[in-house]
């Protein structure tokens, strides 16, 4: 509810961001639709079922995985259940209070949920311990430690990354009481959704925006893509408008790149897996 | 010739230089307001038909003290920003607040009769006082700023006719305050009159319904 | 599965491009300084305009008004008594609709002010974050906010691989896509975009087109509901 906490731009800055894209590229040298250099360290929290470390450009984010027990909801009994919760901590940026989630962390946690549950990548029928009773409950915790722009892209890289390397303890029924087992599975994996977030700045469509260019942007478009390159989920926010042909112009460019970043996100998780 | 348009309605094309309540784009001129919109003499204008009250250097204005500070009166004029009246407007010579309080000469809730004469971009708007700045009367009504805009410029002079028909004392500022002096059956019919306003659909008409009512 | 469009009529009998009844009027809430009502499907929802008002505490601007925007649902609004604590979904619409409307409006005329926008939803049918953003649009027309285009919202979806246009409660829970698209006609503008389910590219593309038909149509509803209340029968004068 509280006006936007960010850098305020001085008019010189903002037009030299401008300027900037005017010519083609983002106000760190990069070209227009080029993502910033992401790094994705899996694994880095011990004890969470599952975790990833993103760095994307300055922006840095950690997921957690942490799975518990609950009963199923009530129209979907036979489903495991998935809680994504996002905070920006205090430690991103000299703006950011302590407190609890505002709107904006609420946006970025339900985008990141949307992005992971309707790509159907987790398969939430493998989650169940005994159908109407007792299933798990998935918990992807997202926390951004440093602050610069596309706080959608970098958690949900990191979420779907700590969901992909998970791995929990199995519970039995043991009449009637959950049992922890020393077996350990992996999180059902069944497909990848990822995330482009692109910011319309003035009449420049930009891939990617950094801190400053999202505190001029006038809006922004989030889009996720599942293995076979279908929308799976959206989110346009910011208050100014997009046109029709730039939203038609994004998902394509959208289907374009969602491979190579596809890539990059399997070659971390093999990295890691090799290297430990 | 007048056309109902609402925000978005297409409302002219050309090379009009002069326009208001309207967005240009590209040579043509869109209605920002619900209101009736007029093309005529190369102008192009909206009269709105809502909407609060929004100051222009110059508008007659009746307002409510808030607020007494030493050196100045805190004014709520009937807008979504606030009108100030320096101490000094309110006496002959220049004062010494230390000598002088203003709250000797004005208490809140006191209705004054006032001009706007300055206006800065977010901040309070400065006001002058007219020369009988006090209003007093037996009755206050509030109308929507577009209606009494809309009345105080009528060419047929609704409020004199008002005042010959009713008898009664009416000073009315641009942003919709009637303050009205007189008998009881004098307000009452004011008071049918105001509803009148209220209800009426549009501007047309307006007068005649007015004057319907006051028999 | 399979049986949610049947020779070629949904489940509650309207065409792939039907909308649903939709009633809109304008001017309820007396001491708002704008409001309106919709009933849409078996949605039914106010939206009151407050502002815009000096506020020197909240955080203001130097530019223009700051708008805040509540989408609240009643306890009664849905199947299962809703808590009437701001849940995490309804803090989430509350800021969509919120940036849909704002696109709109031209606001550096009311610098340090602050424009409330109360969305109350009566009773909740599925869509009802666009029908939200079709009424507070006319409402703040009423309000005499100065302001661009109408804003029109639908939700569009896919049920049973068939693309279709205002989902009923049913579609939504059960279909495979929801898109909610709102619009700015006269610039070719889309003010609010969200979407989940899965669909190709050239779907959402052809998705797309069929809301924007749609909202064509909700703008002659809003404003015949605007001219219900100003305009007199005589058109010319």
């Amino acid at each position: 509810m509280m006006p936007k906490k960010g850098p305020i731009i001085s008019n010189l800055r903002r037009d030299q961001i401008l300027k900037s894209l005017k010519e083609g590229k983002h106000i760190d040298g990069r070209d227009l639709l080029d993502q910033r250099s992401i790094m994705i360290v899996p694994g880095i929290i011990e004890k969470a079922e599952g975790s990833a470390m993103v760095k994307l450009g300055d922006t840095h984010v950690i997921a957690g995985v942490k799975v518990g027990l609950s009963t199923p909801f009530p129209d979907t009994p036979n489903e495991g259940i998935l809680i994504v919760n996002a905070e920006v901590l205090p430690t991103a940026s000299e703006y950011q209070e302590p407190g609890p989630p505002d709107e904006d962390s609420i946006e970025l946690a339900r985008v990141v949920d949307r992005g992971i549950r309707e790509s159907k990548m987790v398969d939430f029928s493998k989650l169940v311990i005994e159908p109407g009773k007792q299933v798990y409950t998935v918990f992807v915790d997202i926390s951004v430690l440093g602050m610069d722009g596309n706080l959608f892209d970098a958690s949900s890289y990191a979420a779907v990354v700590a969901l992909m390397t998970a791995s929990f303890n199995t519970y039995k029924l043991v009449d009637g009481i959950p049992v922890k087992t020393d077996d350990k599975i992996a999180m059902p994996i069944s497909d990848l959704g990822v995330s482009l977030t692109f910011a319309r700045i003035g009449d420049t469509i930009a891939l990617d925006p950094t801190w400053e260019e999202e505190s001029i942007m006038d809006a922004r478009l989030t889009a996720v893509y599942d293995s076979e390159g279908r929308l799976c989920a959206m989110q346009k926010g910011g208050s100014g408008g997009l046109k029709i042909d730039d939203v038609f112009q994004i998902v394509d460019v959208g289907k374009a790149k969602y491979l190579d970043i596809r890539k990059k996100i399997v070659e971390a998780i093999e990295n890691a897996k090799s290297g430990s | 010739m007048s056309k109902s348009v609402v925000p978005g309605d297409l409302v002219a094309r050309g090379n009009y230089r002069i326009y208001s309540n309207v967005i240009k784009n590209d040579g043509e001129f869109y209605s920002i307001f619900v209101g009736n919109a007029e093309v005529a003499g190369g102008r192009v204008r909206v009269t709105r038909l809502s909407g609060p009250y929004i100051p222009k250097i110059g508008d007659q204005i009746i307002g409510m003290i808030t607020d007494v500070q030493p050196l100045a009166a805190t004014v709520d004029i009937n807008s979504y920003i606030n009108g100030y009246i320096m101490a000094n407007a309110f006496y002959k010579r220049r004062i010494d607040p230390s000598k002088r309080d203003l709250s000797e000469k004005i208490r809140v809730g006191d209705l004054l009769n006032a001009r706007v004469s300055r206006i800065e971009r977010g901040r309070d708007v400065s006001l002058s006082l007219e020369q009988r700045w006090r209003v007093d009367g037996d009755a206050i009504f509030y109308i929507s700023p577009a209606k009494a805009a809309y009345l105080l410029k009528s060419k047929s002079n609704i409020i004199s006719k008002v005042k010959a028909s009713t008898g009664a004392g009416i000073v009315m500022g641009i942003n919709g305050v009637i303050v009205v002096k007189g008998e009881k059956d004098s307000i009452s019919k004011i008071s049918e009159a105001v509803k009148v306003i209220e209800n009426h659909t549009g501007l047309y008409g307006l007068e005649d319904a007015i004057m319907e009512v006051l028999g | 599965m399979g049986n949610l469009i049947v020779d070629g009529k949904r489940t509650d009998g309207r065409g792939i491009l039907d909308l649903r009844p939709l009633k809109l009027e304008v001017g309820s809430i007396k001491n708002a300084a704008g409001s309106a009502y919709i009933e849409h499907g078996k949605n039914k929802i106010y939206v009151a305009v407050y502002g815009p008002k000096d506020s020197h505490r909240y955080g203001t601007s130097m530019e223009k008004a700051v708008i805040r925007c509540r989408y609240h649902m009643s306890p009664f609004s849905t199947d299962e008594r809703k808590s009437p604590q701001p849940s995490r979904r309804e803090i989430e619409i509350s800021k969509v609709i919120r940036d849909a409307l704002e696109s709109s409006l031209i606001l550096d005329e009311f610098p340090k002010t602050l424009l409330d926008i109360y969305v109350e939803v009566l009773q909740s049918d599925g869509g009802s974050r666009s029908a939200s953003i079709s009424a507070a649009s006319i409402a703040l027309a009423d309000a005499g906010i100065p302001m661009k285009d109408l804003v029109e919202a639908v939700a569009v979806g896919k049920v049973d691989g068939t693309l279709v246009v205002d989902l009923s409660d049913k579609e939504d829970k059960e279909g495979e896509v929801d898109l909610p698209i709102a619009f700015m006609l006269n610039e070719n503008m889309i003010t609010l975009l969200q979407m989940d389910g899965k669909m190709t590219v050239e779907e959402f593309k052809e998705a797309v087109k069929m809301a924007m038909e749609a909202a064509k149509k909700i703008k002659e509803k809003q404003k015949e509901a605007l001219g219900k209340k100003y305009f007199e029968k005589v058109d010319e004068k």
